[in-house]
């Protein structure tokens, strides 16, 4: 028997107290954590850095170290996963281990792919396909793609986790990783059955959020016997049911049977789910299908330009009525002035909130309100050159002269000054193939590291 | 039938950067089969309501929890301009109202969610 315990779906989302302790209680093996995910979108990769509170992660380091004693913690760091977000997640590691006056023998794996390895790799034929087919990439990954990437990461698999068990460390600290191998490490290692591990490790992966009420903020634990395993969460408020378990192998997955890792895919279609008891499912039945070769999914984001966006209301019933046609009307006349988005290099769009912001031209109901929220949102390839068309749109938009209008002072109000702001810097993900390896611990560099009070 | 009517759970998320994937957990066993059987939530459907080619609709029916799995291309890709929803989490709102035609007898047992 093999006891693990996933304390919250992700760092930085709250780790209950009340909740690990219970779970401490029943004496788990291996805590872990997922941390990384490109579910955020582009721009933390690009840009290097944590879409989390940083507070929110502290706080979280504090709970586990506060309470998990003499048993593995793993968990993947933080945001993109790369070296940078991984260094100020040891930072606030460390932090916490001195406040508490611990000492730690911490396990450090990178998640990200020097991009020199990469193009050695490609120089030398590798072909790199693309994960998903989609126009967005290069079907094989070309030299190019890499150079245009800002950083590449990989999600590693349970290979250089495990070393980082056998290591006899009390914390594993990983970049960019696939979310279940930091479940599936040990039990793998104690050479538990790989379909029944993978299938544990892919509910444990979201904490909570496969019980009821489910939640990524809380946490559920899994017990691993030779030919199935049981799941609950340790809140008493929550349950697991077969339901709530069944339904969660559907979550973020296009296919709900087939779950593909680096060396082969996850078979739920044998899947067996039984209400164990009042709130603990007992699961069974899935396979795992080795593919016989193994990659990882190396993830890589491209500089586009900049971002310049205003946000304003619109209350007066003929300025909403008459949206598209002013809206046209300022397209015309920033084109005019300015230059046509394909001669200046930029992106003009309106998010008109209350009507269709969200959905857009799929929006089954596409009323106008009794007031209008209007996002403008510009990119291009300077900072200079946003602002100057969002706050050329701006003056356009407020000053409009349209036959129907009545307003003499302006059509809009806006709730700041300044009215355009600069929103930063916008990446797209230009990398999200699949590199094949022969050493699955290859492009993962690991160091052991000694934080806390000295 | 409203599909709102006829299911229990309806969400949307993104798998990865470039797939929308949307989760449709139907209220009964029965209306399950019937609609599975006759593929009455089918790519061609889903593919009307979204406007994208219907081969680039995935539909998958999963017995065990009741549940309908649709995948697609995402509109645009997170982060890009003009991308209105970065998690693809507002997305299954045009599928609610998706006509499903469940025969007759069903129509006395609906749920509605939204």
């Amino acid at each position: 028997m093999l006891k693990i315990y996933a304390p919250a779906g992700h760092l930085g989302h709250g780790v209950p107290r009340e909740s690990l302790r219970n779970a401490l209680k029943l004496e788990p093996d291996v805590v872990a954590i997922q941390g990384t995910s490109t579910d955020y979108g582009p721009y933390y990769l690009g840009a290097n850095k944590i879409p989390q509170s940083l507070a929110a992660i502290e706080r979280d380091l504090e709970t586990l170290l506060s309470m998990v004693n003499g048993i593995p913690l793993i968990m993947s760091c933080a945001g993109p996963g790369t070296d940078h977000t991984l260094k100020t997640t040891l930072r606030l590691l460390g932090v916490v281990a001195r406040r508490l006056g611990l000492r730690l023998d911490v396990y450090v794996v990178s998640g990200e792919i020097e991009k020199r390895y990469l193009l050695e790799r490609l120089e030398r034929g590798v072909r790199v396909r693309r994960a998903v087919e989609t126009p967005h990439l290069s079907e094989y990954l070309t030299f190019s793609d890499v150079r245009e990437a800002e950083r590449v990461v990989g999600q590693m698999g349970v290979e250089p986790i495990i070393r980082g068990l056998e290591s006899g460390a009390d914390v594993i600290c990983t970049g960019r990783a696939l979310d279940t191998a930091l479940f599936a490490a040990y039990p793998l290692m104690m050479g538990y059955d790989k379909g029944l591990v993978m299938h544990m490790s892919k509910i444990l992966e979201c904490g909570a959020l496969s019980a009821e009420p489910p939640t990524s903020a809380d946490g559920m634990f899994a017990i691993l016997e030779k030919d199935y395993f049981i799941v609950f969460p340790t809140n008493p408020r929550r349950r697991a049911t077969v339901d709530s378990v069944a339904a969660h192998s559907f979550y973020e997955r296009d296919d709900p049977t087939r779950e593909w890792g680096n060396d082969g895919y996850l078979d739920l279609s044998q899947a067996v789910y039984e209400q164990y008891d009042d709130r603990s499912v007992l699961v069974s039945g899935a396979r795992w299908v080795p593919s016989g070769t193994y990659t990882v999914k190396i993830e890589g984001a491209k500089f586009v330009g900049y971002r310049a966006i205003m946000v304003c209301g619109a209350r007066d019933p003929r300025f909403i009525s008459n949206i598209d046609e002013i809206i046209e009307d300022v397209r015309r006349r920033v084109a005019k002035h300015l230059g046509p988005p394909s001669e200046l290099g930029y992106e003009l769009h309106f998010h008109l909130y209350g009507r269709d912001g969200v959905l857009g031209p799929l929006e089954p109901v596409p009323n106008l309100l009794h007031e209008l929220g209007i996002l403008v949102e510009v990119v291009a390839k300077s900072r200079s050159a946003a602002r100057d068309v969002c706050s050329y749109v701006r003056s356009l938009l407020f000053h409009i002269d349209h036959p129907e209008l009545r307003g003499l002072a302006g059509n809009l109000a806006f709730p700041f000054s300044p009215m355009v702001l600069d929103a930063g810097e916008v990446y797209t993900f230009n990398i999200y193939h699949l590199l094949p390896l022969e050493d699955p611990l290859e492009p993962f560099r690991s160091r052991m590291l000694t934080l806390g009070a000295g | 039938m409203r599909l709102a009517e006829a299911a229990k759970i309806v969400r949307s998320k993104i798998a990865g950067p470039f797939i929308l994937t949307i989760d449709i957990f139907l209220s009964s066993r029965e209306l399950y089969e019937e609609v599975k059987s006759r593929h009455l939530i089918n790519p061609e459907v889903v593919a009307a309501v979204y406007r994208v080619d219907a081969r680039l609709v995935k539909v998958a029916y999963y017995d065990q929890v009741l549940g309908i799995k649709v995948s697609m291309p995402v509109e645009k890709p997170p982060g890009e301009a003009g991308c209105r929803d970065i998690y693809g989490a507002q997305q299954y709102i045009p599928l609610l109202g998706l006509e499903v035609p469940v025969s007759r007898a069903r129509r006395g047992q609906p749920r509605p969610q939204h």
